[in-house]
């Protein structure tokens, strides 16, 4: 117990972009300290033997022609639909770059 | 199970027109919005939809029939779409507010096949927020009553598919299940869900919770409207490129194989003692119960707890607002928990001992499971949860020991392969309960030859199946020798939820 610190909780949060109130980051810091405790008995496991691997069967390519679908494509209208904000047909995205650049 | 009608039932009655689609769809939706404000199964009723189905159906029918009942194998079927299944026009949550005004431009393929062959859609079911949970409660809609007794959970993630079936809202009604979603709900609610092998239905359309556990699963009322359904959606879609087509040759023994591990301590003792009577169920029926062990399951929880928010947080990460919903501060607490926990199993300081670990674990549980299925058994019963329906709110301090109720879902989703959840029996208090019938990857046709069996068989006993169990399959049988897992059983019983 006690691995999973209050200021480990407030980086896994500026990483995954959530914005936590006091009392969240008290709370998700008791319990991931549980659930890390808990999931962390996969360490007891032997798996020198196991080849590491992420797919447990091997990948099948699936491929189809590149065309074009009319049934199946959208809009800019229909595609813009659920956006909040849009400009000339266009999704207004928060800004990512300072005027420095 | 025998009261609401089955698929063959209404369109017999829709055949002989002693009902039209129309009065159906009338019926069903009045009953909905009389009786589900108690039970909290649906987040929209799709009212004008459903009657506008029934016409275009009743329209064909007058037109020709024979035509009509020949193109649609589904005709007139009200259903229910988990609302984690995109539905062009209508609009799809998750059950979570982040979506609360999201209205998808197209449709789950799902949705479009069970569309094709003549449904008729009463509405969009209650889940818990982005299918995380296994009581209903995450839902930020509002937790979902157990039909049985409306003072317990109905069992989660596909929360309302179960109680919208159980309460004959709907004769049918699709769920996902990536450890459990739609099996555990459909044990606590008293109807058959099917969670097929992955790879077998198309996920396109379905919003993703993790990619590479995640199934589209099947409530209904009997095993043969569960391979209805399963038939129309299996197959070939262009859109989800893990599906495979393969064939399966069983080994036909007709062997049972009871994994030990799943009734060791944690198990409560009523479900224990409810499962012992499926077992003599099985022996009457000519089956041969054996006892087989998968030592590594007891990891699967784990397992399960690494890779899957690992998932989440990356299939969540385009929850951004930008395109459609709002923005991430809208995540309830039980997202961000996940979220969080993937980023941090994800990290470079804990991914060697977290993430890669929990691929090769998972290898190892894979691969026994495989082996007992080509050495020893052609199926394995066990429960789908440690514990009976609890009462709406008792758990929700406390995420582990709800964490802790998949425990023994999550080996067909680790493994990929399909598990049958059947109702079976009633606990003292009143809650349904049941178990889990699992099978080799791509065996669900036998799943459903056994599960018919099984079906019918205590069917048939309906009288003298009492609530309390006193019932005629008391006989203990002599392949199996559970005494001393029953004992071990009893004592842990209090220990359920508690590491």
């Amino acid at each position: 117990m006690g691995k999973v610190t209050e200021e480990e909780i407030i980086k896994l949060a500026k990483l995954a972009k959530l914005e936590l109130k006091e009392a969240e980051i008290g709370k998700l810091t008791a319990d991931l300290d549980s659930i890390v405790d808990y999931i962390g008995a996969i360490g007891e496991v032997d798996t020198s033997h196991i080849k590491s691997k992420l797919w447990d069967r091997e990948p099948q390519n699936v491929s189809r022609e590149d065309v074009v679908n009319p049934l199946n494509s959208l809009s800019v209208e229909e595609a813009t639909s659920n956006a909040k904000n849009t400009k000339n047909n266009l999704f207004v995205v928060p800004k990512v770059l300072n005027k420095n650049g | 199970m025998a009261k609401n009608k089955t698929i063959r039932e209404i369109r017999e009655l829709i055949t002989e027109k002693k009902i039209s689609c129309m009065e159906l769809a009338v019926e069903k939706i009045k009953r909905i919005k009389k009786e589900d404000p108690k039970i909290n199964s649906f987040i929209t009723i799709t009212e004008n939809e459903a009657y506008a189905k029934a016409k275009t159906l009743d329209d064909h029918l007058a037109k020709n029939s024979d035509e009509a009942l020949g193109m649609y194998p589904l005709l007139g079927i009200p259903i229910g779409y988990k609302d984690i299944f995109l539905t062009k026009g209508i609009r799809t949550t998750a059950g979570a507010k982040l979506l609360n005004d999201y209205v998808p431009q197209y449709s789950a393929t799902v949705v479009e096949r069970l569309e094709k062959a003549g449904v008729m859609m009463m509405g969009k079911l209650n889940c818990d927020a982005w299918a995380h949970g296994s009581s209903g409660e995450n839902s930020d809609f509002g937790a979902t009553c157990n039909p049985a007794n409306r003072d317990f959970v109905a069992g989660g993630s596909s929360s309302g598919s179960a109680a919208s079936v159980a309460s004959d809202f709907c004769t049918i009604a699709t769920a996902t299940d990536t450890c459990g979603s739609t099996r555990l709900p459909a044990n606590y609610c008293g109807v058959v869900g099917l969670k097929p092998t992955y790879g077998v239905i198309s996920r396109y359309g379905v919003i993703a919770m993790a990619s590479s556990l995640d199934t589209v699963g099947v409530m209904a009322n009997s095993v043969e409207d569960s391979q209805t359904v399963f038939e129309i959606l299996m197959g070939e879609d262009k859109h989800d490129a893990t599906l495979l087509r393969q064939g399966f040759e069983g080994r036909g023994t007709k062997t049972i194989g009871l994994p030990k591990e799943f009734f060791e301590k944690g198990l409560d003792p009523e479900i224990a003692k409810n499962i012992d009577r499926a077992v003599a169920v099985f022996t009457k029926l000519g089956y041969k119960i054996i006892d087989v062990s998968l030592p590594h399951t007891k990891y699967g929880i784990s397992v399960y707890y690494i890779i899957q928010p690992a998932e989440v947080s990356s299939n969540l990460a385009r929850f951004d607002g930008v395109r459609f919903g709002a923005d991430r501060s809208a995540f309830s607490a039980e997202a961000k928990r996940r979220i969080i926990l993937g980023t941090y199993v994800l990290s470079s300081d804990y991914h060697d001992a977290y993430y890669k670990k929990a691929m090769e674990v998972k290898a190892i549980i894979v691969d026994e499971v495989e082996t007992v299925f080509a050495k020893t058994a052609d199926f394995l019963l066990a429960p789908v949860s440690p514990g009976l329906p609890f009462k709406i709110g008792e758990k929700v301090s406390d995420p582990l020991s709800l964490y802790l109720m998949d425990v023994y879902a999550a080996t067909a989703n680790l493994s990929g392969i399909p598990s049958l959840a059947l109702p079976f029996g009633t606990s003292i208090k009143g809650l349904p309960m049941g178990f889990q019938l699992m099978g080799p990857k791509f065996s669900e046709q036998e799943l459903f030859t056994i599960g018919r069996q099984f079906e019918n068989f205590v069917l048939s006993c309906t009288p003298c199946h009492s609530r309390e169990g006193g019932n005629l399959y008391k006989q203990k049988t002599k392949t199996w020798i559970p005494h001393q897992v029953r004992d071990d059983s009893r004592k842990g019983g209090n220990d359920k939820g508690k590491i």
